[in-house]
């Protein structure tokens, strides 16, 4: 406990160390950690075409290969879906994306048209009944990217966040005061 | 932990940990088991955390020169001098304030 | 490197950076796995070529399937995906391709697959009225699904004869 306070005096000492012009500082580098991390996720949606270039395995519908918290990297491509690729699409009206293997594509002669059909590995049935109403086939726009790549387990971080929100707002509260108070 | 100590502690940090991240990948790739490189690296992680955190004795062999403690007469002795080099600059700085309020 | 604290974090993130390479260098291992499965499939017989509502020709098929896909797995291989699938081409689809049949394989001792009768998962119904006669490729795919790193898939197509010409019972 002692030794949790003097880290805490520790803390609060540095910050009434600075003038305003460190805090300004500071606050300036909290500013650059952000944004650049944010220019490294939209340039990986640049050059993966992708508009979600790393996702999170949040169901269990493609176990024992993709458990929940593993990590998928996704690029999306001009080349039209073919059966066996795991892809992540939208379904009009939901706003979670889903991640399944194509089992069916029928591609029409003349149009750039594609009638796609996905399943869950795990799952018994095709995924129509998830399609929006009266939906059989899912099309090109509404697919995001196939899965290229995969890591495992290292999405569980996300996982815990979004089922303990309150870890979340804790977990920023921590990070920004450590780089406020850094000296570097 | 001195200055040396740590420096030799952030070389072991860095030759520890790809020592055993190598040996693990040429374990596990020969035999064709990717437990054993995962174990080879756990366990790397936990021998280096273990030598170079804690602040070991042998991370303390090089100790800073401190001058020697003062007894109390040199203490006075020393404070005395050091509050008139102090008071030194006063003289000069009334002088300007003065020459300023006049010019 | 003056607290413990600073310390234990460089351990910490230097670990991450050693596991990344790694985990780069893992899967880099995969491309020089090369491996060429013994495979062969054949169809068994139609059992049914009838039409789904009245508008989708409809076929019911059963082949024997004889894949020794133990070459294909490597250190960092988790599972392998395999299907059966018919591709062919229609008047008004370039493409076709239709998942019979698949099965997951997770271990490299069960993945010597010798099944005589193999029954088809997935019903296989065309968009137009076009099975009959219809001559047929059936390939036999795997998607190697790693520990780490690339997902990639291999595929062997074999020409397995012609539909029937007519609707059975």
């Amino acid at each position: 406990m002692d030794f949790v306070k003097s880290q805490w005096d520790g803390f609060v000492g540095e910050f009434k160390s600075m003038n305003a012009r460190q805090l300004i500082g500071q606050g300036v580098n909290l500013g650059l950690v952000v944004t650049s991390a944010l220019i490294i996720w939209k340039s990986l949606m640049l050059i993966t075409g992708s508009e979600s270039p790393v996702v999170v395995v949040l169901s269990g519908s493609m176990e024992p290969g993709f458990q929940r918290g593993d990590i998928l990297f996704l690029n999306m491509g001009s080349k039209p879906a073919r059966t066996g690729e795991i892809v992540v699409f939208n379904i009009d009206g939901r706003d979670i994306p889903i991640v399944h293997r194509v089992i069916k594509v029928h591609e029409r002669a003349a149009e750039n048209h594609l009638d796609i059909l996905t399943k869950g590995d795990n799952n018994y049935g095709d995924d129509r009944l998830l399609y929006a109403r009266g939906q059989e086939w899912l099309h090109m726009k509404h697919i995001m990217g196939r899965a290229v790549g995969f890591l495992p387990y290292m999405g569980m971080v996300t996982i815990v966040m979004n089922d303990y929100p309150m870890l979340k707002y804790g977990l920023i509260g921590v990070l920004a005061l450590l780089v406020i108070t850094s000296k570097e | 932990m001195d200055f040396e100590g740590q420096r030799v502690a952030e070389q072991w940090l860095i030759k520890l940990l790809i020592a055993f991240a190598a040996v693990g990948f040429l374990a596990g790739y020969l035999t064709s088991n990717f437990a054993l490189m995962a174990y080879i690296n756990a366990a790397g992680l936990a021998i280096t955390t273990l030598l170079v955190v804690p602040d070991w004795p042998f991370f303390r062999r090089h100790p800073l020169n401190w001058l020697p403690p003062l007894n109390p007469a040199q203490q006075q002795a020393a404070a005395s001098a050091a509050t008139a080099v102090a008071a030194a600059p006063t003289p000069a700085k009334a002088a300007v304030v003065k020459s300023r309020k006049q010019g | 490197m003056h607290t413990a604290w600073t310390r234990a974090n460089t351990v910490l993130t230097f670990f991450a950076t050693v596991l990344s390479v790694l985990c780069v260098v893992v899967t880099v291992t995969d491309v020089f796995h090369k491996s060429d499965p013994p495979i062969s499939v054949e169809l068994k017989e139609v059992k049914r070529l009838v039409t789904h509502r009245g508008r989708q020709d409809q076929a019911a098929l059963s082949m024997r399937l004889d894949a020794d896909l133990r070459p294909a797995f490597s250190w960092n291989t988790k599972q392998l995906f395999v299907f059966v699938q018919a591709d062919y081409a229609t008047p008004e689809n370039a493409i076709n391709q239709v998942v019979l049949w698949d099965k997951i394989i997770e271990n490299k001792a069960d993945a010597h697959l010798k099944i005589r009768a193999l029954r088809q998962k997935y019903a296989f119904i065309d968009q137009g009225r076009n099975l009959r006669g219809l001559p047929l490729n059936l390939t036999v795919a795997w998607n190697v699904m790693p520990k780490v790193g690339r997902l990639f898939t291999r595929s062997k197509t074999f020409a397995v004869g012609t539909l029937p010409e007519e609707y059975t019972a």
